[in-house]
């Protein structure tokens, strides 16, 4: 089965390789060999996911890649539980994807390129999920945001699209330096970069518990730039300028999922520092209800789905912060699901929306559209977490997690924000599925200012009403309607599997489930997440089934938040978000998304630039000087020499007749018994 | 016999006219012969050490006809490079010719 898993990761390597080589000027076959590759890929791992549910417990093959001196570095393939779901969930969520893709990029020049990318993509996440060891890890981890960059920026010619692929690119390489400083720092200590043996060694209590959470802080810090965690999660709204199946790939199943999966992969770290599972937790918990508040008040729907992914890994920060292994992992494997589906979905809609993103000019699609329409609430309800769908039972197991560790402020954060997750998914679905039309049409579009998010002072903008009433002429109106349908069917396809598993992967989870999830993935290590100790007590709350007052308490938030979301959106067509009404300039914060970015610019323009022009001075003034000034001296001293280089043939003779006379003088003075024996032989 | 700081009276007396006409003077053909002079001044030195050294070896005889060669060469060829500038440049004036500067 170990041997399986190269397949697995090299297939789609090979497509990337044969498309980029040998296929490119044909489109149609090179999208048919990345969806072939990942395809066999699907197929093997779940051939191994079933290899791995009947006989449960860690495979690794490795051989020796290099060996220099003391350091042996290996390449390997790990298999256990954790990597055999991670293996399904990539592999199928990119197979969804990529089938979309064919319709979704269809008329795109850059075909080829982009399944070239893709499988390229799939692979290196592919390779993250089995890597043996740390530098194995942190080789895959690169090439993920490589093909984050490639793919963000895969519109390169829209300025937008490259500043937001360098900004990916540089934000997580931020964090990556973290990862790096701890992988040194665990390989200066233990002399080994396996997984196994680090875990091993730092269990064995061979590093000082100060290097362990140093090191743990160091690899959560590279997680937080993957993951998108406060403060490193600037990269991944702006990250929506590629194209939305890139977006549904990054968000659900590769980049993203890396920085979670790296702190699973790790977790012998975490758990052997206290402190760090603290940081973790909080981190994991802010960052989810921040990110829901700047979900709320966002008017661009690919904007609105990424602030969720950015909440609800938050949420998994904050269950493996709280020790819940189980919860923060099987929430990474549901999110999966109902995440692309929400990126797929809101994709479908921006394809037959004549590409329009900002959900204040669509509405009323659900006439046009069934099937995207409740695929996206299917998916909205599970990203909500309302009983049955898959999002509530894998946040229920985290908010269970999180109470059992006894962080009650965690836990209501945690609750709150599953209030603000369905408000603003609900406020998504009924802006764009329900209610009329917007007056924005394909035909009117020039004419319309740029509303950006409507507020109330811009609703006397020229051309609509104080009410909203729509401004296009009904002639226009008509036009539209004829071009708006349902999408194709390789569209659909992915997006109603995609909801079945929203719907269904959740009860693999259900508590007191005898083959449960929670059975089959669970940190074994030793540790205070792990051990005898805590083996007993996941064993006694798998059978204790559901956390009753749990259950209420995030239900009644949900419903709470769909219930609000209804209120203010569902029963009439406003021309403004009412909500920027009732919260007024805390609405304008939230929108501006707490000025994070401008924060970092306003430090990067006062400190760092002024560091760097302090440093450009130093170097243009003392390097460049002491650089010139040889030069200069230099030539200072052949400007000298060269007064005596005048060409007069008897200065030169003069110069000549001069320096015998010193010579002699020096001679006589020098060596007087030489001179004797001179003159003396003369006498 | 005159004895040999008389000789060296003279050769330096020579060599110093010589050193200061090659030093001084403008015209080439002028330098030439103040290093005539010198080379002679020389030459005097020679065959006097000869004559109270070694008097019954003829080494310094030896050494003087070889510079007087030596001598004849050496004037021949500046001749001939005077000649050249003089038809290049119209010019025997040393001070004329410093292409070399640096």
């Amino acid at each position: 089965m170990v041997n399986l898993a190269w397949w697995v990761v090299f297939l789609p390597l090979l497509a990337f390789l044969l498309i980029s080589l040998v296929t490119r000027p044909h489109r149609k076959l090179s999208g048919w060999i990345t969806i072939l590759a990942v395809g066999a890929s699907f197929v093997l791992s779940v051939a191994i996911l079933l290899d791995m549910l009947a006989r449960p417990g860690a495979r690794e093959s490795a051989w020796q890649w290099l060996s220099l001196g003391p350091v042996h570095v290996e390449l390997g393939v790990l298999l256990d539980p954790l990597a055999a779901i991670m293996l399904v969930v990539v592999t199928l969520v990119s197979l969804l994807v990529q089938i979309y893709s064919t319709a979704y990029m269809g008329e795109d020049p850059g075909y080829s390129r982009y399944f070239a990318f893709m499988g390229l993509f799939t692979f290196s996440m592919l390779g993250l999920v089995v890597a043996n060891n740390y530098l194995e890890m942190y080789v895959f981890w690169e090439l993920v945001g490589l093909c984050s960059y490639l793919l963000i920026g895969f519109w390169y010619e829209k300025p937008s699209a490259a500043a937001a692929a360098k900004k990916a690119f540089v934000v997580t390489r931020f964090g990556d330096f973290g990862f790096l400083l701890a992988i040194l720092l665990l390989f200066g200590h233990l002399g080994t970069f396996n997984f196994g043996e680090v875990a091993q060694g730092v269990a064995d209590g061979r590093l000082p518990a100060a290097a362990v959470t140093a090191a743990a802080l160091l690899v959560f810090f590279g997680a937080a730039g993957k993951s998108a965690q406060f403060p490193l999660h600037v990269w991944l709204p702006d990250a929506m300028e590629g194209p939305t199946p890139v977006s549904a790939l990054i968000h659900a199943a590769t980049m993203v999922a890396a920085g979670v999966y790296l702190v699973a992969r790790t977790y012998g770290l975490f758990v052997s520092s206290a402190a760090s599972l603290l940081v973790v937790a909080y981190i994991g918990g802010f960052t989810a209800l921040f990110a829901a508040t700047i979900a709320i008040a966002q008017s661009d729907i690919k904007r609105i789905v990424a602030y969720s992914t950015i909440s609800q890994l938050g949420y998994m920060m904050m269950a493996l912060g709280a020790g819940g292994f189980t919860a923060g992992v099987f929430h990474l494997m549901t999110h999966a699901f109902f995440k692309a589906l929400l990126f797929l979905g809101a994709g479908s809609v921006i394809l037959m929306y004549f590409h329009e993103q900002n959900i204040w000019r669509m509405g009323g699609l659900y006439r046009y559209m069934k099937i995207t329409a409740i695929t996206m609430i299917v998916a909205a309800l599970a990203n909500a977490g309302l009983f049955p769908f898959a999002g509530f039972f894998s946040k229920d197991e985290i908010l269970v997690a999180v109470k059992e560790s006894g962080h009650l402020g965690l836990y209501w954060i945690g609750a709150f924000t599953a209030l603000l997750t369905a408000f603003y998914m609900f406020r998504l679905v009924f802006v764009v599925f329900f209610g009329p039309r917007s007056e924005f049409s394909p035909s009117g579009h020039e004419a319309l200012p740029d509303i950006g998010n409507p507020r109330p002072a811009q609703v006397e903008a020229p051309g609509a009403g104080a009410s909203g009433e729509p401004a296009v002429s009904a002639q226009a109106r008509a036009e539209a309607d004829k071009h708006l349908h349902e999408s194709p069917a390789v569209v659909t396809l992915p997006l109603m599997i995609l909801a079945f598993l929203s719907i269904v992967a959740g009860f693999w989870g259900w508590p007191g489930l005898s083959h449960g999830f929670g059975s089959f993935v669970f940190f074994s290590g030793a540790g205070a997440g792990g051990g005898a100790a805590a083996e007993a007590a996941r064993a006694a709350h798998a059978a204790a089934g559901f956390d009753w007052p749990t259950v209420i308490v995030s239900n009644f938030f949900v419903l709470l938040g769909l219930l609000l979301a209804w209120v203010l959106y569902g029963r009439r067509r406003r021309a403004a978000d009412p909500l920027a009404e009732i919260l007024g300039p805390v609405f304008t914060v939230l929108e501006h998304k707490y000025y994070v970015d401008e924060f970092y610019l306003w430090f990067i323009r006062h400190f760092v630039d002024g560091g760097a022009a302090v440093l450009a001075w130093i170097d243009a003034n003392i390097v460049n000087g002491i650089a010139n000034g040889i030069g200069a001296l230099l030539m200072g001293i052949g400007g000298l020499l060269r007064l005596f280089q005048n060409g007069w043939v008897q200065r030169y003779a003069l110069i000549f007749f001069i320096a015998v006379l010193v010579l002699v003088a020096v001679l006589v003075y020098r060596e007087p018994a030489l001179t004797a024996a001179i003159v003396g032989g003369a006498r | 016999m005159v004895p040999l700081p008389y000789y060296f009276a003279l050769s330096l007396t020579l060599f110093s006219i010589g050193l200061f006409g090659a030093l001084t003077k403008r015209n080439a053909i002028t330098v030439l012969m103040s290093i005539e002079l010198m080379l002679n001044a020389v030459n005097i030195n020679l065959v006097a050490f000869s004559r109270f050294i070694t008097p019954q070896a003829l080494l310094g005889h030896l050494f003087v006809i070889f510079t007087i060669t030596v001598a004849a060469a050496e004037v021949a060829v500046g001749l001939a490079l005077v000649l050249t500038l003089n038809r290049h440049r119209d010019s025997v004036n040393l001070q004329d010719f410093t292409w070399l500067r640096g």
